[in-house]
């Protein structure tokens, strides 16, 4: 890793992949094949053919992940799409997240939304819903999932433009130790201690120690395992 | 090879571990993707897995867990190839490989003073089994060949190599773990060596 040199694709280019210290493309970059580096930057747009494996990684703007992501530190702030797995330590997205995999991470932080095909396994999940949110899976230790409720820039957007705030989080199941949930639409919620806010549509409920409803949501069936 | 199967909920209710922990290891690749199924059952999809596999798993990450982080734990358990070499002398005072299986793999590797792991594989491999008796030294080539020539393409994955024979005639396949395979009648299957176990007692055994 010392002696590797630095990527730099200001304006527009692309690169083969490689081993590299630190990344950064400014303006519109294509990564061609597997890439490893320390630190991995984009301001703008691009693509990324290969496999990543970084220590940090910040995308700003919009960019297009096909391969696999093993990063400590992921930062994600607009538009992104994954069609490989993703492994980080800690995860943060702000924005629309587009996932075709699985995403794996210890501390997951989503504001925005967010469409997973796979499962999201997270040690810690929160997650700020500005507009629909689609997963199949969710699995971890602790997941909260709430409506937008912090003053920010997605909110203030949310509040001027039309039809914001109906969104809700569609998933098939949860299963984890402390769950909490608002606007979620889910199959099978299961868990150690279960706790619901407003505007849940839950068609059974599992829970392990205990379990408190809300008068505002609706739940089929709740049963202590 | 149909194997029992444990779901989710069981497994749980069996082991004590919560969801948490479970989904923990999965991300840890202490429990391999392969071995999470999903079914479809009266109450929508479930999860289900392999029961002994999973079991005894869990049981060994309980107890090793207190003694060393989850990640070398990982490394330990994940059939990834170590950069871990040894020696012909190492092999052999370790009680690895025994004297014969590397004369035998001699004609292939010729005089090697470094063994790479994955070379080490073959032989333990190679050595279990000539000793259970179950292949004679001409199979032994079949056998080694193959692994040597095809394990690289299974990418670290958790793979089986079978052995069987047929009216006296003996061959070997390799595939990925817990997928079913079928034989004809007139098959006899001899052996199943499961690659990714070896390595685990091959580790615990060169660490």
């Amino acid at each position: 890793m010392e002696s590797a040199s630095d990527l730099k694709i200001y304006g527009q280019g692309s690169s083969g992949g490689g081993k590299f210290r630190d990344v950064i493309i400014k303006g519109s970059g294509q990564i061609n094949g597997d890439l490893e580096c320390k630190k991995y930057e984009v301001f703008g747009s691009g693509e990324m053919k290969g496999d990543l494996t970084a220590e940090t990684v910040m995308v700003k703007g919009q960019f297009k992940f096909a391969g696999q992501i093993n990063a400590v530190d992921l930062q994600v702030f607009g538009q992104s799409t994954f069609n490989g797995d993703i492994f980080a330590d800690e995860a943060s997205f702000q924005g629309n997240l587009e996932s075709t995999g699985d995403l794996n991470a210890e501390i997951c932080k989503i504001e925005g939304g967010f469409k997973i095909d796979g499962l999201l396994n997270v040690e810690l999940f929160e997650l700020t819903m500005h507009w629909p949110c689609k997963v199949s899976e969710i699995g971890g230790t602790n997941i909260k999932i709430k409506n937008e409720t912090k003053f920010s820039f997605l909110g203030l957007k949310n509040m001027i433009t039309p039809h914001s705030n109906k969104g809700f989080l569609e998933v098939d199941t949860i299963e984890g130790d402390e769950i909490y949930l608002e606007n979620t639409h889910a199959k099978v919620v299961r868990g150690k201690n279960i706790t619901l806010g407003p505007d849940c549509q839950i068609d059974k409920v599992e829970y392990q120690d205990s379990y408190m409803d809300h008068e505002k949501s609706r739940v089929e069936s709740a049963e202590k395992i | 090879m149909s194997q029992e199967l444990i779901s989710k909920k069981e497994l749980l209710k069996m082991t004590g571990i919560s969801y948490g922990q479970l989904y923990r290891w999965k991300r840890k690749k202490l429990i391999p993707e392969e071995w999470f199924k999903k079914n479809s059952t009266y109450s929508g999809k479930e999860t289900f897995f392999p029961k002994y596999k999973v079991i005894d798993r869990i049981e060994k990450i309980k107890n090793m867990k207190g003694d060393i982080s989850l990640d070398s734990l990982a490394d330990m358990l994940s059939p990834d190839l170590t950069e871990k070499t040894a020696s012909e002398k190492e092999l052999i005072d370790r009680n690895i490989v025994s004297e014969a299986t590397l004369e035998f793999s001699r004609e292939d590797y010729g005089e090697t003073k470094e063994y790479s792991f994955e070379q080490i594989i073959s032989l333990y491999l190679l050595d279990k089994m000539f000793k259970s008796g179950i292949i004679g030294h001409s199979e032994g080539k079949l056998v080694f060949h193959l692994f040597n020539n095809k394990y690289q393409k299974f990418k670290g994955k958790n793979c089986e190599l079978i052995f069987f024979r047929k009216m006296g005639v003996s061959s070997c396949c390799m595939l990925p773990d817990s997928k079913e395979i079928y034989f004809e009648e007139g098959v006899k299957i001899m052996e199943i060596m499961n690659i990714s176990e070896l390595i685990e007692e091959l580790k615990i055994k060169m660490f």
